[in-house]
Protein backbone atom coordinates (compact mmCIF):
# COMPACT_ATOMS: atom_id res chain seq x y z
CA UNK A 1 0.00 0.00 0.00
CA UNK A 2 2.84 2.00 1.09
CA UNK A 3 5.46 0.78 -1.07
CA UNK A 4 4.88 3.54 -3.83
CA UNK A 5 5.47 6.19 -1.44
CA UNK A 6 8.93 7.72 -2.01
CA UNK A 7 10.73 9.55 0.75
CA UNK A 8 12.64 12.88 0.91
CA UNK A 9 15.76 11.10 2.25
CA UNK A 10 16.23 8.71 -0.15
CA UNK A 11 16.68 11.23 -2.63
CA UNK A 12 18.69 13.21 -1.34
CA UNK A 13 16.39 15.99 0.25
CA UNK A 14 16.08 17.62 3.88
CA UNK A 15 12.47 19.00 4.64
CA UNK A 16 13.04 21.77 7.28
CA UNK A 17 11.04 21.38 10.19
CA UNK A 18 10.10 25.09 10.77
CA UNK A 19 9.29 26.34 7.17
CA UNK A 20 9.17 22.87 5.23
CA UNK A 21 11.28 23.81 2.53
CA UNK A 22 12.99 21.41 0.94
CA UNK A 23 17.01 21.51 0.70
CA UNK A 24 19.79 18.93 -1.02
CA UNK A 25 21.93 17.41 0.90
CA UNK A 26 24.32 14.76 2.21
CA UNK A 27 23.95 13.19 5.57
CA UNK A 28 27.87 14.29 6.91
CA UNK A 29 27.81 18.03 6.33
CA UNK A 30 25.50 20.11 8.16
CA UNK A 31 22.98 21.25 6.54
CA UNK A 32 20.94 24.74 6.67
CA UNK A 33 17.82 25.76 5.06
CA UNK A 34 18.10 27.59 2.28
CA UNK A 35 15.17 29.40 2.93
CA UNK A 36 14.70 30.20 6.28
CA UNK A 37 18.27 29.20 7.70
CA UNK A 38 17.05 27.15 10.42
CA UNK A 39 19.19 23.13 10.80
CA UNK A 40 18.51 20.69 8.66
CA UNK A 41 18.52 16.74 9.68
CA UNK A 42 17.44 14.02 8.06
CA UNK A 43 15.92 12.47 10.81
CA UNK A 44 16.00 14.67 14.61
CA UNK A 45 19.41 13.99 16.20
CA UNK A 46 19.47 10.76 19.19
CA UNK A 47 14.98 11.42 18.86
CA UNK A 48 14.40 8.05 20.53
CA UNK A 49 17.07 8.18 23.31
CA UNK A 50 15.87 11.86 24.10
CA UNK A 51 12.64 11.14 24.16
CA UNK A 52 13.17 8.33 26.42
CA UNK A 53 15.13 10.56 29.15
CA UNK A 54 12.66 12.86 29.14
CA UNK A 55 9.90 10.59 29.44
CA UNK A 56 11.98 8.98 32.96
CA UNK A 57 12.31 11.98 34.22
CA UNK A 58 8.74 13.54 33.66
CA UNK A 59 7.43 9.80 34.76
CA UNK A 60 9.25 10.13 37.96
CA UNK A 61 8.21 13.81 38.54
CA UNK A 62 4.45 12.68 37.99
CA UNK A 63 4.20 10.96 41.38
CA UNK A 64 5.12 14.18 43.55
CA UNK A 65 3.35 16.44 41.34
CA UNK A 66 -0.25 14.00 41.91
CA UNK A 67 1.02 13.10 45.76
CA UNK A 68 1.81 16.45 47.01
CA UNK A 69 -0.51 19.23 47.61
CA UNK A 70 -0.53 21.85 44.87
CA UNK A 71 -2.14 24.04 47.27
CA UNK A 72 -2.68 25.05 51.08
CA UNK A 73 -6.08 26.65 52.17
CA UNK A 74 -6.05 28.03 55.47
CA UNK A 75 -9.35 29.46 56.71
CA UNK A 76 -10.36 30.45 59.76
CA UNK A 77 -7.89 28.32 61.53
CA UNK A 78 -8.45 25.94 59.14
CA UNK A 79 -5.65 24.26 57.30
CA UNK A 80 -6.83 22.40 53.70
CA UNK A 81 -4.26 20.71 51.70
CA UNK A 82 -5.48 20.23 47.92
CA UNK A 83 -3.86 17.83 45.48
CA UNK A 84 -4.46 17.74 41.97
CA UNK A 85 -7.15 15.33 42.41
CA UNK A 86 -8.86 16.64 45.24
CA UNK A 87 -9.26 20.17 43.78
CA UNK A 88 -11.45 18.37 41.03
CA UNK A 89 -13.52 16.66 43.76
CA UNK A 90 -13.99 19.83 44.94
CA UNK A 91 -14.88 21.21 41.98
CA UNK A 92 -17.05 18.63 41.16
CA UNK A 93 -19.32 18.46 44.65
CA UNK A 94 -19.06 21.91 44.79
CA UNK A 95 -19.46 24.80 42.17
CA UNK A 96 -19.45 23.55 38.90
CA UNK A 97 -19.38 19.92 37.29
CA UNK A 98 -18.37 20.19 33.65
CA UNK A 99 -15.37 22.91 34.82
CA UNK A 100 -14.75 19.71 36.89
CA UNK A 101 -14.71 17.45 33.92
CA UNK A 102 -12.49 20.01 31.70
CA UNK A 103 -9.74 20.48 34.41
CA UNK A 104 -10.18 16.35 34.91
CA UNK A 105 -9.20 15.91 30.95
CA UNK A 106 -6.54 18.58 31.11
CA UNK A 107 -4.87 17.53 34.27
CA UNK A 108 -5.29 13.99 35.11
CA UNK A 109 -6.23 12.13 31.53
CA UNK A 110 -3.86 14.44 29.52
CA UNK A 111 -0.23 14.24 31.30
CA UNK A 112 -1.12 10.18 32.08
CA UNK A 113 -2.49 10.01 28.50
CA UNK A 114 1.03 11.55 26.99
CA UNK A 115 3.50 9.16 29.07
CA UNK A 116 1.88 6.04 28.63
CA UNK A 117 1.14 7.09 24.04
CA UNK A 118 4.74 8.15 24.10
CA UNK A 119 6.20 5.40 25.74
CA UNK A 120 3.88 3.30 23.31
CA UNK A 121 5.05 5.27 20.31
CA UNK A 122 8.80 4.95 21.25
CA UNK A 123 8.56 0.87 21.94
CA UNK A 124 6.74 0.62 18.70
CA UNK A 125 8.99 2.50 16.92
CA UNK A 126 12.16 0.64 18.04
CA UNK A 127 10.58 -2.81 17.48
CA UNK A 128 9.59 -1.47 13.52
CA UNK A 129 6.63 -2.78 11.96
CA UNK A 130 3.76 -1.83 10.69
CA UNK A 131 1.31 -2.04 13.35
CA UNK A 132 -1.56 0.22 13.20
CA UNK A 133 1.00 3.04 11.43
CA UNK A 134 -1.73 5.33 10.51
CA UNK A 135 -3.17 5.09 14.17
CA UNK A 136 0.03 5.97 15.62
CA UNK A 137 0.90 9.09 13.47
CA UNK A 138 -2.98 10.59 14.57
CA UNK A 139 -1.44 9.51 18.02
CA UNK A 140 1.57 11.57 17.71
CA UNK A 141 -0.43 14.89 16.27
CA UNK A 142 -2.93 14.60 19.22
CA UNK A 143 -0.48 14.75 21.47
CA UNK A 144 1.95 17.28 20.22
CA UNK A 145 -1.66 19.14 20.14
CA UNK A 146 -2.78 18.77 23.26
CA UNK A 147 0.29 18.38 25.59
CA UNK A 148 0.58 22.16 26.60
CA UNK A 149 -3.57 22.40 27.91
CA UNK A 150 -2.03 20.71 31.29
CA UNK A 151 -0.25 24.07 32.56
CA UNK A 152 -4.04 24.99 33.34
CA UNK A 153 -3.86 23.87 36.69
CA UNK A 154 -0.41 25.62 37.43
CA UNK A 155 -2.05 29.12 36.40
CA UNK A 156 -5.64 28.14 38.59
CA UNK A 157 -2.95 27.66 41.68
CA UNK A 158 -0.63 30.86 40.74
CA UNK A 159 -4.09 33.14 40.49
CA UNK A 160 -5.32 31.81 43.74
CA UNK A 161 -2.32 31.96 45.64
CA UNK A 162 -2.09 35.83 44.53
CA UNK A 163 -6.01 36.30 45.24
CA UNK A 164 -6.70 35.00 48.57
CA UNK A 165 -4.45 37.00 50.87
CA UNK A 166 -7.47 38.25 53.57
CA UNK A 167 -6.04 38.34 56.17
CA UNK A 168 -6.84 36.80 59.46
CA UNK A 169 -10.49 35.16 57.41
CA UNK A 170 -8.82 33.07 54.13
CA UNK A 171 -5.54 32.71 52.49
CA UNK A 172 -4.29 30.46 49.96
CA UNK A 173 -0.38 29.15 49.73
CA UNK A 174 1.37 26.99 46.87
CA UNK A 175 2.94 23.67 47.33
CA UNK A 176 5.48 21.49 45.94
CA UNK A 177 3.22 19.47 43.85
CA UNK A 178 3.03 22.81 41.79
CA UNK A 179 6.55 22.65 40.46
CA UNK A 180 6.42 19.10 40.14
CA UNK A 181 3.45 19.21 38.24
CA UNK A 182 4.95 22.31 35.93
CA UNK A 183 7.46 20.26 35.61
CA UNK A 184 6.00 17.45 34.16
CA UNK A 185 4.25 19.52 31.77
CA UNK A 186 7.34 21.11 30.29
CA UNK A 187 9.04 17.54 30.02
CA UNK A 188 6.24 15.61 27.80
CA UNK A 189 6.41 18.45 26.05
CA UNK A 190 9.76 18.66 24.86
CA UNK A 191 9.82 14.66 25.01
CA UNK A 192 7.13 15.31 22.57
CA UNK A 193 9.21 17.71 20.11
CA UNK A 194 12.27 15.34 20.61
CA UNK A 195 10.13 12.02 19.12
CA UNK A 196 10.64 11.98 15.10
CA UNK A 197 7.17 10.26 13.68
CA UNK A 198 9.33 9.58 10.52
CA UNK A 199 11.42 7.21 11.98
CA UNK A 200 7.88 4.88 12.57
CA UNK A 201 7.55 4.97 8.62
CA UNK A 202 11.42 4.48 8.18
CA UNK A 203 11.16 1.40 10.13
CA UNK A 204 7.93 -0.17 8.61
CA UNK B 1 7.69 15.30 -10.99
CA UNK B 2 9.58 18.78 -11.41
CA UNK B 3 11.27 19.81 -8.26
CA UNK B 4 8.84 23.22 -8.39
CA UNK B 5 6.16 20.71 -7.38
CA UNK B 6 7.65 18.62 -5.24
CA UNK B 7 6.60 19.14 -1.61
CA UNK B 8 7.37 16.45 1.44
CA UNK B 9 5.45 15.65 4.67
CA UNK B 10 7.04 17.22 7.67
CA UNK B 11 5.56 14.13 9.69
CA UNK B 12 6.71 10.68 7.53
CA UNK B 13 8.53 12.32 5.10
CA UNK B 14 6.79 11.04 2.23
CA UNK B 15 7.50 12.91 -1.57
CA UNK B 16 4.35 14.89 -2.81
CA UNK B 17 3.48 16.68 -5.55
CA UNK B 18 0.93 18.60 -4.95
CA UNK B 19 -0.45 21.30 -7.61
CA UNK B 20 -1.10 24.71 -5.88
CA UNK B 21 -4.66 26.06 -5.21
CA UNK B 22 -6.43 21.98 -6.00
CA UNK B 23 -7.64 22.59 -2.26
CA UNK B 24 -7.75 24.45 0.57
CA UNK B 25 -5.88 21.90 2.94
CA UNK B 26 -4.08 19.13 1.52
CA UNK B 27 -3.51 16.21 3.84
CA UNK B 28 -0.30 13.69 3.13
CA UNK B 29 -1.91 10.46 1.59
CA UNK B 30 0.70 8.56 4.03
CA UNK B 31 0.55 9.59 7.28
CA UNK B 32 -2.48 12.12 7.42
CA UNK B 33 -0.37 15.30 8.10
CA UNK B 34 -1.48 18.86 7.34
CA UNK B 35 1.37 19.55 4.55
CA UNK B 36 -0.14 22.75 3.09
CA UNK B 37 -3.11 24.94 4.09
CA UNK B 38 -3.99 27.96 1.36
CA UNK B 39 -4.57 30.23 4.07
CA UNK B 40 -5.02 33.96 1.53
CA UNK B 41 -1.95 35.79 2.43
CA UNK B 42 -3.28 39.38 3.42
CA UNK B 43 -0.22 41.03 5.00
CA UNK B 44 -2.02 44.17 5.57
CA UNK B 45 -5.00 43.06 7.45
CA UNK B 46 -2.47 40.59 9.15
CA UNK B 47 -0.85 43.37 10.35
CA UNK B 48 -3.43 45.38 11.74
CA UNK B 49 -4.91 42.98 14.10
CA UNK B 50 -1.80 42.23 15.31
CA UNK B 51 -1.23 45.90 16.30
CA UNK B 52 -4.65 45.82 17.75
CA UNK B 53 -4.01 42.87 19.61
CA UNK B 54 -0.47 44.03 20.94
CA UNK B 55 -2.98 47.10 22.50
CA UNK B 56 -5.20 44.10 24.21
CA UNK B 57 -1.55 42.77 24.82
CA UNK B 58 -0.46 45.72 26.73
CA UNK B 59 -3.73 46.01 28.93
CA UNK B 60 -4.21 42.67 29.84
CA UNK B 61 -0.60 42.64 31.54
CA UNK B 62 -1.76 46.88 33.63
CA UNK B 63 -5.15 46.23 34.47
CA UNK B 64 -6.15 43.24 37.27
CA UNK B 65 -7.59 40.58 36.04
CA UNK B 66 -9.43 39.53 38.89
CA UNK B 67 -10.66 41.24 41.90
CA UNK B 68 -12.33 39.27 45.09
CA UNK B 69 -14.19 40.94 47.57
CA UNK B 70 -14.73 38.99 50.86
CA UNK B 71 -15.21 40.58 54.86
CA UNK B 72 -15.05 44.10 54.00
CA UNK B 73 -11.34 43.84 51.96
CA UNK B 74 -11.02 43.77 48.00
CA UNK B 75 -8.32 42.38 46.99
CA UNK B 76 -7.53 42.38 43.34
CA UNK B 77 -4.20 40.87 41.21
CA UNK B 78 -2.68 41.35 37.74
CA UNK B 79 -0.34 39.05 35.84
CA UNK B 80 2.54 40.55 37.40
CA UNK B 81 1.04 40.41 40.56
CA UNK B 82 0.56 37.12 40.69
CA UNK B 83 4.31 36.34 39.97
CA UNK B 84 5.18 38.23 42.63
CA UNK B 85 3.41 36.13 44.66
CA UNK B 86 4.45 32.98 43.85
CA UNK B 87 7.72 34.32 44.53
CA UNK B 88 6.75 35.37 48.08
CA UNK B 89 6.07 31.94 48.69
CA UNK B 90 9.81 30.59 47.47
CA UNK B 91 7.92 29.29 44.44
CA UNK B 92 10.41 30.38 41.99
CA UNK B 93 10.47 27.24 39.26
CA UNK B 94 6.41 28.02 39.52
CA UNK B 95 6.66 32.05 38.92
CA UNK B 96 9.30 31.62 36.22
CA UNK B 97 6.65 29.63 34.29
CA UNK B 98 3.85 31.82 34.44
CA UNK B 99 5.96 34.75 33.40
CA UNK B 100 7.65 32.96 30.78
CA UNK B 101 4.62 31.29 29.09
CA UNK B 102 2.17 34.04 29.88
CA UNK B 103 4.08 37.49 29.57
CA UNK B 104 7.76 37.37 27.75
CA UNK B 105 7.00 34.52 25.30
CA UNK B 106 3.69 36.07 23.96
CA UNK B 107 5.60 39.34 24.10
CA UNK B 108 8.87 38.13 21.72
CA UNK B 109 6.23 36.62 19.77
CA UNK B 110 4.08 39.39 19.05
CA UNK B 111 6.93 41.69 18.35
CA UNK B 112 8.63 39.40 16.47
CA UNK B 113 5.63 38.68 14.00
CA UNK B 114 4.86 42.76 13.85
CA UNK B 115 8.51 43.71 12.79
CA UNK B 116 8.50 40.44 10.16
CA UNK B 117 5.06 41.81 8.64
CA UNK B 118 6.50 45.31 8.42
CA UNK B 119 9.94 44.02 7.02
CA UNK B 120 7.77 42.51 4.56
CA UNK B 121 5.33 45.16 3.53
CA UNK B 122 8.57 47.26 2.48
CA UNK B 123 9.93 44.26 0.39
CA UNK B 124 13.24 43.86 2.89
CA UNK B 125 14.51 40.39 2.33
CA UNK B 126 17.34 40.08 4.87
CA UNK B 127 18.54 37.24 6.96
CA UNK B 128 16.69 39.24 9.84
CA UNK B 129 13.53 38.54 8.30
CA UNK B 130 14.39 34.59 8.80
CA UNK B 131 15.97 35.24 11.95
CA UNK B 132 12.07 36.34 13.14
CA UNK B 133 10.75 34.06 11.69
CA UNK B 134 12.55 30.66 13.38
CA UNK B 135 12.17 32.68 16.73
CA UNK B 136 8.37 32.85 16.39
CA UNK B 137 8.13 29.26 15.10
CA UNK B 138 10.07 28.16 17.96
CA UNK B 139 8.05 30.28 20.65
CA UNK B 140 4.73 29.60 19.29
CA UNK B 141 4.04 26.19 21.58
CA UNK B 142 5.14 27.93 24.65
CA UNK B 143 2.72 30.86 24.64
CA UNK B 144 0.04 30.04 26.73
CA UNK B 145 -2.18 33.32 27.23
CA UNK B 146 -5.61 31.19 26.22
CA UNK B 147 -5.00 28.58 28.77
CA UNK B 148 -3.96 31.28 31.29
CA UNK B 149 -7.46 32.69 30.76
CA UNK B 150 -8.96 29.18 30.90
CA UNK B 151 -7.09 28.93 34.20
CA UNK B 152 -8.65 32.22 35.45
CA UNK B 153 -12.06 31.13 34.60
CA UNK B 154 -11.86 27.69 36.99
CA UNK B 155 -10.36 29.88 39.75
CA UNK B 156 -13.33 32.41 39.47
CA UNK B 157 -15.14 29.50 39.55
CA UNK B 158 -13.53 27.95 42.47
CA UNK B 159 -13.76 31.53 44.69
CA UNK B 160 -17.20 32.06 43.80
CA UNK B 161 -18.28 30.14 47.21
CA UNK B 162 -15.80 32.31 49.86
CA UNK B 163 -15.74 35.58 48.19
CA UNK B 164 -17.85 37.67 45.02
CA UNK B 165 -15.67 38.17 42.09
CA UNK B 166 -15.20 41.04 40.16
CA UNK B 167 -13.74 40.27 36.39
CA UNK B 168 -11.23 42.98 35.62
CA UNK B 169 -10.17 44.51 32.23
CA UNK B 170 -7.45 42.58 32.53
CA UNK B 171 -9.04 39.25 31.29
CA UNK B 172 -11.07 40.78 29.05
CA UNK B 173 -7.84 42.47 27.27
CA UNK B 174 -6.65 38.94 27.14
CA UNK B 175 -9.92 37.59 25.72
CA UNK B 176 -9.74 40.00 23.08
CA UNK B 177 -5.85 39.53 22.54
CA UNK B 178 -6.65 35.36 21.58
CA UNK B 179 -9.50 36.45 19.22
CA UNK B 180 -7.84 39.08 17.36
CA UNK B 181 -4.61 36.87 17.68
CA UNK B 182 -6.45 33.77 16.06
CA UNK B 183 -8.07 35.78 13.37
CA UNK B 184 -4.54 37.16 12.42
CA UNK B 185 -3.29 33.66 12.21
CA UNK B 186 -6.15 32.94 9.79
CA UNK B 187 -5.56 35.43 7.10
CA UNK B 188 -1.66 34.81 7.47
CA UNK B 189 0.06 31.83 7.84
CA UNK B 190 4.13 32.43 7.49
CA UNK B 191 4.55 28.95 6.11
CA UNK B 192 2.48 29.94 3.65
CA UNK B 193 3.89 32.86 3.15
CA UNK B 194 7.55 31.94 2.44
CA UNK B 195 6.61 29.14 0.41
CA UNK B 196 4.98 32.22 -2.09
CA UNK B 197 8.26 34.60 -1.91
CA UNK B 198 10.38 31.31 -2.97
CA UNK B 199 8.39 28.50 -4.27
CA UNK B 200 9.22 24.97 -2.77
CA UNK B 201 11.81 23.88 -4.63
CA UNK B 202 15.03 22.09 -3.99
CA UNK B 203 17.78 23.29 -4.32
CA UNK B 204 22.02 22.53 -3.09
CA UNK B 205 23.94 24.58 -0.88
CA UNK B 206 26.85 22.56 0.68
Amino acid sequence: MTKSIVTAESRGLLVCQVCEQLSRGVSVIAHYCVRCGARLHFRKPQSLQRTVALLIAAAILYVPANLLPIMRTTSLGYDEDDTILSGIVTLWSGPSWPLAILVFFVSILVPSFKLISLSLLVISTQRGGNWRLQERAALYRAIEFIGRWSMLDVFVVSLLVSLVQLRGVASIHAGFGAPAFAAVVILTMYAAQSFDPRLMWDRA
Amino acid sequence: MKPAHMLACHQCDALLSATRNQRAVFYCPRCGATVLRAVPQRLEYALALFLAASVFFVLANVFPIVAIEAAGDTVYTTLIGAVQALHAENMNIVAVVVVLTTLVIPCIELLCIILLLMLAKLNHSSGALTFLFRVREALRPWSMVEIFVLGSLVAIVKLGNIASVVLGIGIWSMGAFIILSAAATHVFDPVEFWREIKGPTARSRS
